[in-house]
């Protein structure tokens, strides 16, 4: 019995001893092929393939920046950017077959696409745009559906909910966001905020599963309020259209003041456009022609000769200026008046708009002086808004002033200036006396100094012969608004052509501040080429004041103090 | 026993290692989902920003209000005083 197991075991072992080796023989060879395989991939072949597995892995992701959004004073939205998508398809990747699933979703010919994405195969282009700014339910609808080769990337698409009401003062942006026209291009930087980048690691549907590094943390950009109040704008807008259209006018803008800060309200011009919509946009009504058209004066620019003459110490309101006989000849140029008025007082020649007395005034102030103060009121001085087209006004050096020039400029040819300019001066006869720079961004603090141009008592005084250009005997009689006092000046400037002043086309302006007594908003109307039998400022533009006007100042809550409206006392109660 | 200390030491930063980049995966997730809400709900705002200042447009009211409810702007201006 002891025998047998024993030469069992020899046999085992003799058989083992082969057989294991045999099998560890291929166990070794199998692992060292392992080993070696591994070795090869971890050390040679090492850098390509963590080159590759990171290129399929990791991801430079950009996230855009929200523009920021511009308001007016009281925070309504004048421009928002909302988000869209923009659609791409990589024509290499994407097979022809699913054209007509994409071309239904999106509402697309499907020929026409078809035909797009095979030019841009047989050019061998990898991107090319479906659709840009489209609506994200729609955008979502397609990308849902998995194509391959049909991709979005979110943007933002710009809304004026104001539409053409603010046109030209907003401006625009361009289809990638950035600012084309008016404050959208000039606050530019200050909107458009930077987009953020960062590198993740991304799992194979598309999850990030790891963030490697922030390169850059998207700033959405920066808000604007504006001072401008979007009722005003509205009210300016639709009088000054009316108004346009009544007169078969080229053109008209206005633009509105609040009379003791120096802050835009309104800022409108006609003819406008959809900022919205802009097929059929044209280059002509994008500018802003309040503050890019230069025009001449005209008659508005004589409270200002008056103005200098009382400062000067030689007139007072109420020194006799002999206008007889009606015209004067400077230099073979026969100055006239509408008819001969006679001997007027300083407060007449501006109640009558007499070109032979602020000739006078003129004349005895003589060019460097007159010069000297229009210069310090700002006219023919640029605003500084900032704004893009910004016209800066045209004022000859008193060198350059002969007898004629000096004439004329009294009278408010020979020199040019915006609209906003022409207001602007006038905010100096309602801050006492004071130039202040205009102002269209909102800011807590008032911190702008006032250079003095004319004493209180001066500028007191001009308001009241303004005052009395809108009485019945004056040229603006009707620009009276109803129940508030209030003061102009009527403008009437032949046109500049090609060869010199236009005979039979007119601008048409009034300047004027209401109410009064105490001066809450100062407002210019330019109507240009009136095509109707009217034509005179005191025709065209005064009108228009006057419905502004009235509604602004109902709007912001003014006191009505014309003596005429009627006063309803309220015994003992409070309101 | 220094040397298993030490060991035991880098097991541990080893496991250390291991739960910190899965809390940093969960982190992750949890704020991707709540910056797709941020996103979301400011697409909705400025979805209702533009429906209101649509609906409040001021040519709109003046029409509405002159139209339907026949409003017209004051002539026979009052001042009503105490």
């Amino acid at each position: 019995m002891s025998a047998k197991p024993k030469q069992q075991k020899t046999e085992l072992q003799g058989m083992a001893s082969w057989r294991l080796v045999l099998v560890l023989l291929v166990f070794g060879s199998l692992l060292s092929v392992i080993v070696g395989r591994l070795v090869y991939l971890h050390t040679i072949d090492h850098p390509f393939l963590y080159e590759q597995g990171e290129k399929r892995t990791l991801r430079t992701e950009t996230q855009p920046a929200v523009r920021g959004t511009i308001t007016d004073r009281y925070g309504k939205p004048l421009a928002v950017s909302t988000p869209v998508v923009d659609l791409w398809i990589n024509p290499k990747l994407f097979s022809l077959e699913k054209t007509a699933e994409v071309a239904s979703v999106m509402g697309m010919p499907a020929v026409s696409l078809r035909k797009r994405i095979q030019t841009a195969q047989q050019q061998g282009r990898s991107f090319i745009y479906l659709k840009r700014q489209v609506q994200p339910a729609l955008a979502q609808n397609l990308l849902q559906k998995k194509i391959e080769g049909v991709y979005g990337e979110d943007t933002y698409r710009r809304f004026y909910p104001a539409a053409e009401v603010t046109a030209q003062t907003v401006g625009i942006v361009n289809i990638d966001g950035r600012g084309q026209e008016g404050l959208e291009l000039a606050y530019d930087q200050y909107l458009n905020g930077t987009p953020g980048s960062r590198k993740v690691v991304k799992d194979l549907s598309g999850n990030i599963i790891k963030q490697l590094q922030v390169k850059e943390v998207a700033k959405p950009g920066g808000d604007l309020a504006l001072t401008l109040d979007l009722r005003l704008q509205y009210v300016a807008y639709r009088e000054l259209t009316a108004a346009v259209n009544q007169h078969r006018a080229g053109s008209g803008s206005a633009v509105l003041l609040d009379a003791a800060t120096g802050e835009i309200l309104a800022l409108v011009s006609h003819p406008s456009y959809n900022p919205n919509n802009r097929a059929g946009l044209k280059a002509e009504n994008m500018r802003n022609r309040a503050i890019a058209d230069l025009i001449e004066p005209g008659s508005t620019i004589k409270p200002f000769v008056v103005a200098a003459a009382l400062m000067s110490g030689d007139y007072k309101p109420h020194t006799q200026v002999n206008t007889a006989p009606g015209y004067m000849r400077i230099k073979n140029k026969t100055i006239r008046d509408h008819r001969n008025y006679g001997v007027l007082d300083v407060t007449g020649i501006i109640t009558k708009s007499s070109n032979i007395g602020v000739t006078k005034l003129a004349q005895h102030l003589g060019a460097e002086r007159l010069w000297q103060f229009y210069t310090k009121a700002g006219i023919g001085q640029a605003n500084l808004l900032g704004f893009p087209g910004e016209a800066i006004g045209q004022m000859p050096y008193p060198e350059q002033l002969d007898s004629l020039g000096l004439a004329t400029v009294s009278y408010g040819y020979g020199l040019a200036m915006s609209p906003l300019q022409l207001a602007n001066a006038y905010t100096n006869l309602t801050q006492e006396g004071c130039h202040k720079p205009l102002k269209i961004q909102m800011s807590s603090g008032d911190t702008t100094p006032c250079e003095p141009v004319m004493t209180k008592e001066v500028s007191r005084q001009v308001l009241d012969m303004l005052q009395t250009v809108i009485s019945a005997k004056g040229t603006g009689s009707r620009a009276q608004v109803s129940g508030y006092t209030a003061g102009g000046k009527t403008g009437t400037a032949h046109r500049v052509g090609r060869s010199g002043y236009e005979h039979d086309s007119y601008t048409a302006v009034f300047a004027g501040i209401a109410p009064i007594g105490n001066p809450d908003l100062v407002l210019v109307v330019v109507i240009d080429d009136p095509k109707g039998k009217e034509y005179y400022g005191g025709e065209v533009a005064a009108p228009v004041f006057s419905r502004i006007m009235e509604q602004a100042l109902r709007l912001r809550q003014v006191l009505p103090d014309d003596g005429s409206a009627m006063s309803i006392q309220i015994a003992g109660g409070s309101l | 026993m220094l040397r298993v200390f030490l060991w035991g030491l880098v097991v541990m930063s080893a496991l250390l290692q291991i739960l910190v980049s899965h809390q940093h995966r969960a982190l992750l997730q949890q704020w991707q989902k709540q910056d797709a809400v941020r996103v979301q709900i400011q697409h909705e705002f400025s979805r209702l920003v533009l429906e209101r200042s649509t609906l409040s447009a001021h040519n709109r009211l003046d029409q509405q209000a002159r139209q339907k409810l026949q409003m017209t702007e004051p002539t026979q201006i009052q001042v009503l005083r105490k």
